[in-house]
């Protein structure tokens, strides 16, 4: 299989480039990954997880999405079926130790950096620094992965209502930072 | 209306992370771990058809030989036994003549050679 980046599957859709994975094509595949590998590793590390394990576990990700590719139909997004796969993969190894950080007490977050783009807005990742592990667990899989309050509860096995409310949080410290006016305090009937 | 359109931006947030500068060679790791199961899922599948290709062909020859095996030892043993026979006779006869030493070696040494012969019988059988 070729390194390098191929011109002519650059210029390729997606869901074009998936069919012909589906059929074999590892070449085909392996764009998929050069466009997609950042965000799935990025995911993972905002879930909480070393870097090093989370470029591991986005490559296992992605040797699970090539053997499951003709299952990929193109509804979604090919980077979110993607980060799907990632995050239940890694709620699934890490399980015992996702429950830890849902179940501790909340702990004095790190403080943001005080960055902020051209924009004038502070970076999603220095962000969630201010969440404590288990809020910013909870807001990536659901805001990250797409997953709904349901499915997080049902995957670590905790009440929905833990869940709901470490969201709940989360998102209110995340809008106070990000948002420029402050937004409203709330959530949105996500699962 | 607000909140949504917050929830909104931080899903757009999460999708479009900034590309990472080693993003490349973790794409060429994740096609070196294909490749590899590619390989090896080859290999297996080779060596898979080589093993049943060997047994088969273990099966078929197996089932040849043991035939002419069987027809080889049962021929050589009639021989061997007819042999036998014709020499005990010539023994009770010569023997009831009152045999000397010179001819109980000389039976011996047919005994010893209708053996050898019917070893080499049977080596050609096989």
């Amino acid at each position: 299989m070729g390194a390098t980046p191929d011109k002519r599957l650059s210029g390729m859709h997606d869901v074009e480039l998936a069919a012909l994975a589906a059929a074999g094509g590892r070449r085909e595949f392996g764009e998929l990954v050069r466009r997609h590998g950042s965000a799935v590793r990025s995911l993972l590390r905002r879930m909480g997880a070393e870097a090093s394990t989370a470029d591991d576990m986005a490559q296992d990700a992605f040797l699970q999405a090539y053997e499951r590719i003709a299952e990929f139909r193109g509804e979604g997004t090919f980077a979110g079926w993607v980060k799907r796969i990632a995050a239940r993969l890694w709620l699934k190894r890490r399980r015992k130790d996702a429950k830890i950080v849902l179940e501790a007490e909340a702990r004095e977050p790190e403080r943001a950096a005080e960055y902020a783009d051209a924009a004038g807005r502070i970076d999603l990742d220095e962000a969630l620094k201010i969440l404590s592990p288990a809020e910013r667990l909870c807001v990536s899989l659901c805001y990250g992965a797409g997953l709904s309050h349901a499915e997080v509860a049902e995957a670590l096995n905790t009440p929905l209502g833990t869940v709901k409310s470490h969201v709940k949080r989360g998102l209110d410290k995340l809008r106070e930072r990000l948002a420029p006016d402050g937004g409203q305090a709330g959530s949105r009937a996500h699962g | 209306m607000v909140e949504r359109e917050f929830e909104a931006k931080l899903e757009r947030m999460f999708s479009e992370p900034a590309p990472m500068p080693d993003a490349d060679l973790f794409a060429r790791a994740v096609e070196e771990r294909l490749d590899r199961a590619w390989r090896l899922r080859t290999v297996g599948i080779a060596a898979a058809g080589a093993i049943g290709g060997v047994i088969a062909l273990g099966q078929t020859v197996g089932a040849g030989f043991g035939m002419r095996l069987r027809e080889a030892s049962s021929s050589s043993a009639v021989a061997l036994d007819q042999a036998l026979n014709d020499m005990t006779r010539q023994g009770e006869a010569l023997l009831g003549f009152g045999m000397g030493a010179g001819m109980f070696w000389t039976v011996s040494a047919m005994m010893v050679i209708a053996a050898g012969i019917a070893a080499t019988r049977l080596l050609d059988e096989v």
